[in-house]
């Protein structure tokens, strides 16, 4: 596969009902062995196998969306063990997982896939014009 | 409506309308008029067929070819307007107008676990 937003993503975007510089946005280290990220067919987090997620974070600070480009603050999950992890899925934080938006999938980066060895992981975002992701 | 003729006059060229003798020209001179002619008529024919090219430009916008039909600012502007606004283009493009979400490369890092204090 490649770095893409998840269908349910767009139609959130178009629908009004995600944004990206004011939800409480999250990453989550994803380990395709239990499940496999679909673009097209998965839409929530309750989407998204339980077993699969390595790691999660807390809210991504400092997100701006000038120019249809969507960053953030780089992100650091603490003190992460187990499953070796090939993506990485950004996910708009309800509370709730049957509404919580799965908003990207990140599996082409520099350093993944990783595996986890008890110390922290740090995502730093791409600092050219692209950032995170424009759409 | 009158008829042109183009006659060959030893080093000249005569052009006749009507029969009259419109014009007579040494051969060099006739050389660049008709060069001159050629241009003007391209440029005509670029303005008569205007329509199409801002059509098939705006396709060409559409889709991201990086191919100029025309260098008139006119035709181009309203390729820009049919290229941004004309939903009838979709239809002309294969699987409809893709995605252009583009990502950035990030890097994960992974740090060593720290040292436990005995």
């Amino acid at each position: 596969m490649a770095n893409g937003l998840y269908d349910s993503a767009r139609e959130g975007y178009l629908a009004g009902d995600l944004a990206w510089d004011t939800d409480d946005i999250r990453i989550i280290l994803i380990d395709e062995a239990d499940d496999t990220p679909d673009l097209a067919v998965d839409d929530f987090l309750d989407d998204r196998a339980a077993p699969s997620r390595v790691a999660t974070s807390d809210a991504l600070a400092s997100k701006t969306v000038a120019d249809g480009v969507a960053d953030a603050a780089d992100k650091t999950w603490s003190a992460v063990t187990g499953d070796v992890s090939e993506s990485i899925d950004i996910y708009e934080h309800t509370g709730t997982e049957s509404t919580s938006h799965l908003i990207a999938n990140i599996d082409t980066a520099t350093g993944l896939p990783v595996t986890p060895n008890g110390g922290d992981i740090e995502v730093q975002w791409d600092e050219g014009a692209n950032k995170i992701f424009k759409l | 409506m009158s008829t042109l003729r183009f006659r060959q006059n030893y080093t000249g060229v005569q052009i006749l309308r009507d029969g009259k003798i419109v014009a007579d020209l040494p051969w060099d001179a006739a050389l660049r008029a008709a060069d001159a002619l050629r241009q003007v008529s391209k440029r005509a024919e670029e303005w008569a067929q205007a329509e199409k090219i801002a059509s098939d430009q705006a396709l060409l916008i559409r889709t991201g070819a990086p191919i100029g039909l025309s260098n008139n600012p006119t035709i181009i502007g309203e390729a820009k307007k049919r290229a941004q606004h004309d939903r009838d283009l979709r239809r002309y493009l294969p699987g409809g107008i893709r995605s252009k979400t583009v990502f950035g490369a990030p890097t994960i890092v992974r740090h060593n676990p720290k040292d436990k204090k005995l």
